[in-house]
């Protein structure tokens, strides 16, 4: 028994350290919330109906696989918050970071992250099964603005498979 | 005290090979923040979304990179070329790659270096290295990498620095 507890303890010794570190964690809305009391920022909320009304008047124009993405995209999406901030805030690297944590505990991935001439673009979904939930997308710098869009969505892989989408991405 | 003991060093060891990992990664997280560098980095997730969507369009062998692919990362800056290749040849362990090819080109070195386990056309990791007057490039692909394909895949993805991976096709 007393090996037992001895064991748990080294364990717990391992593992505790690295859980604890950055604890802080912040959801894209509250991170949104938070970005909006400053006054260099306008925020946007966009409910589902509104993608689906504007998706079906913007596919008037459009035929064939690219009328068919645009109005499945748009009836996946539930709803969609975004921020501009034409001045970063002094606390956004710590307000990232507590983002980052969020991420990491609710099964985020990172998708895909680039940074150029001082400008930071990241990509972050969640998926559940085959299906696409959540898609942040995070636009930062130093000095200039930044954006982050905040998805609630319902997207299918295999929909998007069925709608040849990768073939209109190399189109464009 | 012989099962704490057996625990501790397991529990060591895990830890010990995924910090290994690695010089490469070390020498990316130093400079992902830079603002002298241009960093790119796709994870296995965004791979297997675009294998999943874009099944049919693409040759099964690329399909199956896709697949296996476990990320992309590239680090490329104008700013002192040459010191960061030389410090970049310096920090890297290159015995645990193989030497694929070495291109020296207008000024330039490009070392392409292969991590191998099993000896056949499929990589576990692809390094390249590029150092000049002009530019440095640092691209590392992990996953399964099906050597003969990876020109093909550099051809479809437009980003700065993975062009050099289309001599690898010549």
């Amino acid at each position: 028994m007393k090996t037992i507890l001895l064991s748990a303890i080294v364990i717990a010794l391992y593992i505790v350290p690295t859980q604890t570190v950055g604890q802080d964690s912040m959801s894209p809305n509250k991170f949104i919330d938070l970005l909006l009391k400053d006054d260099h920022s306008l925020a946007v909320r966009v409910p589902g109906w509104v993608v689906r009304s504007t998706g079906r008047i913007a596919a008037i124009d459009l035929e064939g696989d690219e009328k068919k993405i645009v109005k499945e995209l748009s009836k996946s999406i539930k709803r969609i918050r975004a921020i501009v901030n034409t001045k970063p805030p002094s606390e956004l690297g710590d307000n990232l970071l507590a983002l980052y944590n969020y991420f990491g505990n609710n099964a985020y991935d990172e998708y895909v992250q680039v940074r150029s001439e001082g400008n930071n673009v990241s990509l972050w979904a969640q998926q559940k099964k085959d299906n696409i939930k959540n898609i942040v997308l995070i636009v930062h710098s130093d000095e200039d603005d930044s954006v982050v869009i905040n998805m609630k969505t319902k997207i299918s892989i295999d929909k998007l498979k069925s709608m040849n989408f990768f073939k209109e991405m190399q189109k464009i | 005290m012989k099962h704490i003991i057996t625990i501790s060093l397991l529990l060591l060891m895990a830890f010990s090979a995924s910090g290994q990992n690695d010089a490469i990664t070390k020498y990316f997280d130093q400079y992902r923040d830079d603002d002298r560098f241009t960093m790119v980095s796709i994870n296995k997730k965004m791979f297997e979304l675009i294998a999943n969507v874009a099944e049919e369009e693409v040759d099964d062998e690329v399909m199956d990179m896709l697949k296996e692919m476990d990320g992309l990362k590239i680090l490329t800056t104008s700013d002192s070329p040459k010191q960061f290749y030389d410090e970049a040849i310096a920090k890297f362990n290159t015995q645990e790659y193989s030497e694929l090819m070495t291109v020296r080109d207008k000024n330039q070195n490009i070392r392409f270096m292969v991590k191998d386990t099993d000896g056949g056309k499929i990589v576990d990791e692809l390094l390249l290295l590029v150092g000049g007057e002009e530019e440095f490039v640092m691209l590392s692909f992990v996953g399964k990498i099906y050597l003969n394909k990876i020109g093909k895949l550099a051809k479809n993805m437009d980003i700065d620095g993975i062009e050099h991976l289309e001599k690898l096709d010549k």
